[in-house]
C-alpha cells in the first residue's frame, strides 16, 4: 500500500513517513502542496496525507484541485479543528480528519479503515492461537476452557481480537467499548484490561495481550 | 454625506424653533397693525360716503359751485376718487378719480345705511390695495331739487380709495419683520451653537478621559461628581465597564499563568529525562523506558491543550451543543458501567437511583458526569459508595453525584469551579487531575443554559447536583445507545 504524506513541518513529515513504513506500508514524503499535489497526481498512491497549513498552495487548495482528477482517499491533518475546518475539509472531498496533536496509532487506525475496501463481513467466530470466541452465542474458550466474561469484558475481548496485531489506543477502546467518546485522565479502560487478563490470559500461554507502553494494548501472538 | 455634530444638529434644531416662533409672531404682529389700518381706513371711507350722499342729496344741481361743494369731500387727499353717474351712465363729477377705476361694483340701495359689510375690496393694476362705496341716491329728494335744472339727475355715486401709502407702509413693515426673523433665527442658531458647545464639554472630557484609558490603568481619570446628572449615569456606567474589562483580563492574566505554570512541570520533566538518558549510553529497555514515560507527559499536555480549547471555544459559545432527549437511567447507567472497574480496584461501590428523561448533548453530559464521577471515586474512602442520581420534573432534569469523605472546606467550595482550582495544593500537578475537570463541567452546564451546585459537610457527604431545564426540542426521540 502507497501513502503520500504532504507535510511541510520536517520533524512530523519525517516521522509520519518512518512509522508509517515501519507499519509496512510504502510511504513517501512532500513538503509544499506543489509537489504534494504533483506526485499525488503523477504516482498512484492508496491513500495521501495531507496537512492544512502549507506554504504557498494551502491543504483545502490541493485537495480541490486532487479532486478534480481522482478519487484517492485523503486523510487531513489540522492543527485547527474548529467544526468549520473540519466541515470544510469533509466537504471538499476529505475522507477523514486528525487533529494536532494526535496519537500515532490512532493515525495508523484511520489509515487502516480508509484503506479497507468495501465493507468487511464479521465473522461468526475469531480464533486466535486456543482463543475461541463465539460472536453468536457470546462464548469465549481459551484451550477448550471456558470463560466466563461480563458483557463489558466480552466487548473488549472482541474489540482488541477484531483488530488483533493492531495496537489500541485507550481513547479508541473507551469509545469502542463504552461510548465514551472524550480523552479521560482516568485509568478505566487499564483497569478493565487488567481484569480481562486475570481472567483469560493470566493462566494461560502464551500470554496474547500486551501492554505497549505509552501508546495502549494489543492482541497478538508474540514469539516467545 | 457626511453626519452632522450633535452640536450643529442641535444649533440647526434651535434655528429652526426660532425661525418658527419668529415667524408666527411677525405674521401675528402684521395683520395685527394691518387690520388696525384698514379698520381706520374703511372708517373714514365710511364717513366721507356718508358726506358725499348728504351733499349729494342737499346739492342744487343748477348752483353755481355745487358740486365743488360735493368733490371737497375727497379734495386734500389724493388718495380718495369720487365719480357720480347719471342713470344713463353720464359722469356728472369725476374728483381725483385716476387711471385706476375701480371694477364694477354692486351698488347699494338708496337709504341702505353705510356699514363695513358694504365696503368693496380690490387689488390695483399697480398692486395697491383698494376699497370703494357705489351707492344709489334717493330719486325723490335728487327730482325735487332736479326739476327746476335741466341737467340729468344723479343716480350712483362711487367713493373710492386707493390705498398706495398703505400698502407701502405694510410692504415696508413686512421687509422689516422678516428681516428681523431672519437675523434673529440666525442668531439664535449661532448662539445655540456656541451653548451647545460649551454644554458638550464634560462630554469632551469624558471622551479624553476614555482615550487615556489602557490595559494596565483601566479607570477613567473624570470625577463623576464634577459631571451633570445625566453624564455622571454615562461615566459610571462606563466605570462599571472598564472595571468588568479588567475582572476579566485579570482573570485571563491569572489563566494565563496558571497555564504556563501547569505546562511547565511536564516540560521539565521531558527535558529533564530525556537530557540525563542522553548523557551516557543506555540499554534498549532505558530508552524504551524513556520514550514511554515521555509520551505520557505528551499526552498529559496533549489533555491539557484539548482541555483548554474546549473551555475557550465553550465561553465563546463556538462548541456545537446538540441536544436529544436522553433517558437517565440508560445514562448514568452506562457511565457507571464504564467507572465500575475502576471503582471496584479502589473498594469504592457505585449505586444508580432514579431516572427520568433530560435533553441535552449526550457526549457533553457524559463528559461533565464523568468528570464529577471521576472525581467523586478519587475521594471516597475504601467501603464506601458513590451515588449518581437522577430526578425529572416538569422544569428540567437534574442529576446528583454524591460521595462520602473528607468533604470540600466552605473557603473552596465558591471557586471550586474556577480553571485550575486545587483544594488541595499538595496535590498540584499530581497529574491524576488537571485542576480544569470542573470548570470544564460548569462551561457544558452554562452551553446547556444550566447550572452546577455543590453542597459538602466536612467530614461528610459532597454532592454535586447538575441541572439541566426542560425546553429545546422537546420531540425528539429518546436516543439509544448499545
Amino acid at each position: 500500500m502507497r501513502i503520500l504524506v504532504v507535510e511541510d513541518e520536517p520533524k512530523t513529515g519525517e516521522y509520519l513517513r518512518k512509522g508509517l513504513t515501519e507499519s509496512s506500508f510504502v510511504a513517501d514524503l512532500a513538503v509544499t502542496g506543489a509537489d504534494g499535489l504533483h506526485q499525488a497526481l503523477e504516482g498512484s498512491y492508496d491513500l495521501v496525507i495531507l496537512d492544512v497549513m502549507l506554504p504557498g498552495m494551502n491543504g483545502w487548495e490541493v485537495l480541490k484541485r486532487l479532486r478534480e482528477h481522482k478519487d484517492t482517499p485523503v486523510l487531513f491533518l489540522t492543527a485547527r479543528d474548529e467544526v468549520e475546518d473540519r466541515v470544510r475539509g469533509l466537504e471538499l472531498g476529505g475522507d477523514d480528519y486528525l487533529a494536532k496533536p494526535f496519537a500515532f496509532v490512532e493515525l495508523l487506525a484511520r489509515v487502516r479503515t480508509l484503506l479497507r475496501r468495501g465493507p468487511v463481513r464479521e465473522a461468526d467466530r475469531i480464533e486466535i492461537e486456543d482463543l475461541e470466541i463465539d460472536l453468536i452465542r457470546h462464548r469465549v474458550t481459551r484451550a477448550g476452557q471456558r470463560i466466563d466474561l461480563t458483557p463489558r469484558e466480552f466487548s473488549l475481548l472482541h474489540f482488541l481480537a477484531r483488530r488483533h496485531s493492531e495496537v489500541l489506543s485507550r481513547t479508541q477502546i473507551a469509545s469502542h467499548v463504552w461510548d465514551m467518546n472524550f480523552d479521560s485522565d482516568t485509568n478505566v479502560v487499564d483497569v478493565a484490561v487488567r481484569r480481562l487478563r486475570a481472567k483469560m490470559d493470566d493462566d494461560f500461554q502464551p500470554k496474547l495481550i500486551h501492554t505497549v507502553r505509552g501508546m495502549g494494548y494489543v492482541l497478538e501472538r508474540r514469539q516467545p | 454625506m457626511r453626519r452632522l455634530s450633535l452640536t450643529t444638529r442641535l444649533a440647526l434644531a434651535f434655528g429652526l424653533v426660532a425661525a418658527i416662533v419668529f415667524g408666527g409672531a411677525g405674521a401675528y404682529l402684521y395683520r395685527a397693525l394691518a387690520m388696525q389700518v384698514i379698520e381706520r381706513d374703511d372708517a373714514e371711507l365710511l364717513r366721507k360716503a356718508a358726506r358725499v350722499r348728504n351733499e349729494l342729496a342737499e346739492m342744487d344741481p343748477g348752483a353755481a359751485g355745487a358740486w365743488r361743494e360735493v368733490a371737497g369731500v375727497v379734495s386734500g387727499n389724493d388718495e380718495f376718487a369720487l365719480v357720480v353717474h347719471a342713470s344713463d351712465g353720464t359722469v356728472l363729477l369725476s374728483a381725483n378719480a385716476g387711471k385706476d377705476a375701480p371694477p364694477a361694483l354692486t351698488p347699494l340701495a338708496a337709504d341702505a345705511p353705510f356699514d363695513t359689510a358694504s365696503i368693496h375690496t380690490w387689488t390695483t393694476q399697480q398692486g395697491y390695495s383698494a376699497h370703494g362705496i357705489k351707492a344709489l341716491l334717493r330719486t325723490g329728494a335728487a327730482s325735487t331739487s332736479a326739476a327746476a335744472s335741466t341737467a340729468t339727475p344723479a343716480q350712483t355715486f362711487t367713493l373710492y380709495q386707493t390705498a398706495i401709502s398703505r400698502t407701502i407702509m405694510l410692504r415696508a413693515y413686512r421687509a422689516k419683520l422678516l428681516l428681523a426673523g431672519l437675523l434673529g433665527t440666525l442668531s439664535v442658531a449661532a448662539l445655540g451653537y456656541l451653548v451647545v458647545r460649551a454644554g458638550m464639554e464634560p462630554l469632551r472630557r469624558i471622551a479624553a478621559g476614555a482615550s487615556s484609558v489602557t490595559v494596565r490603568r483601566l479607570a477613567l481619570p473624570v470625577d463623576p461628581e464634577q459631571l451633570p446628572p445625566e453624564l455622571e449615569e454615562l461615566a459610571a456606567a462606563l466605570q462599571q465597564m472598564m472595571d468588568r474589562l479588567r475582572d476579566g483580563f485579570e482573570r485571563l492574566s491569572q489563566f494565563s499563568a496558571d497555564l504556563a505554570h501547569d505546562f511547565r512541570t511536564p516540560i521539565s520533566n521531558l527535558l529533564g529525562q530525556s537530557q540525563v538518558a542522553l548523557a551516557s549510553e543506555r540499554s534498549a529497555d532505558e530508552y524504551q523506558a524513556l520514550l514511554a514515560s515521555n509520551i505520557e507527559e505528551y499526552e498529559r499536555l496533549a489533555r491539557m491543550i484539548e482541555n483548554m480549547l474546549f473551555l475557550a471555544r465553550a465561553e465563546n459559545a463556538r462548541v456545537a451543543v446538540k441536544p436529544a432527549r436522553l433517558d437517565l437511567a440508560r445514562e448514568l447507567g452506562a457511565l457507571s458501567d464504564y467507572f465500575e472497574g475502576l471503582a471496584e480496584a479502589r473498594g469504592v461501590a457505585i449505586a444508580v437511583d432514579g431516572g427520568g428523561a433530560v435533553q441535552a448533548d449526550p457526549l457533553l453530559l457524559r463528559r461533565a458526569v464523568s468528570n464529577l464521577v471521576a472525581n467523586a471515586i478519587r475521594y471516597t474512602p475504601a467501603g464506601q459508595t458513590v451515588v449518581l442520581a437522577a430526578r425529572s420534573s416538569p422544569g428540567g432534569s437534574s442529576i446528583e453525584v454524591r460521595n462520602p469523605g473528607a468533604g470540600i472546606a466552605p473557603e473552596h467550595l465558591a471557586k471550586l469551579f474556577d480553571r485550575f482550582f486545587r483544594g488541595d495544593p499538595a496535590r498540584a500537578n499530581s497529574g491524576e487531575s488537571a485542576g480544569i475537570g470542573l470548570a470544564i463541567v460548569k462551561s457544558i452546564m452554562d452551553l446547556h443554559h444550566g447550572s452546577v451546585e455543590v453542597e459538602s459537610e466536612v467530614g461528610g457527604t459532597t454532592v454535586f447536583r447538575l441541572f439541566f431545564p426542560a425546553g429545546i426540542a422537546d420531540s425528539a426521540p429518546v436516543r439509544q445507545y448499545a
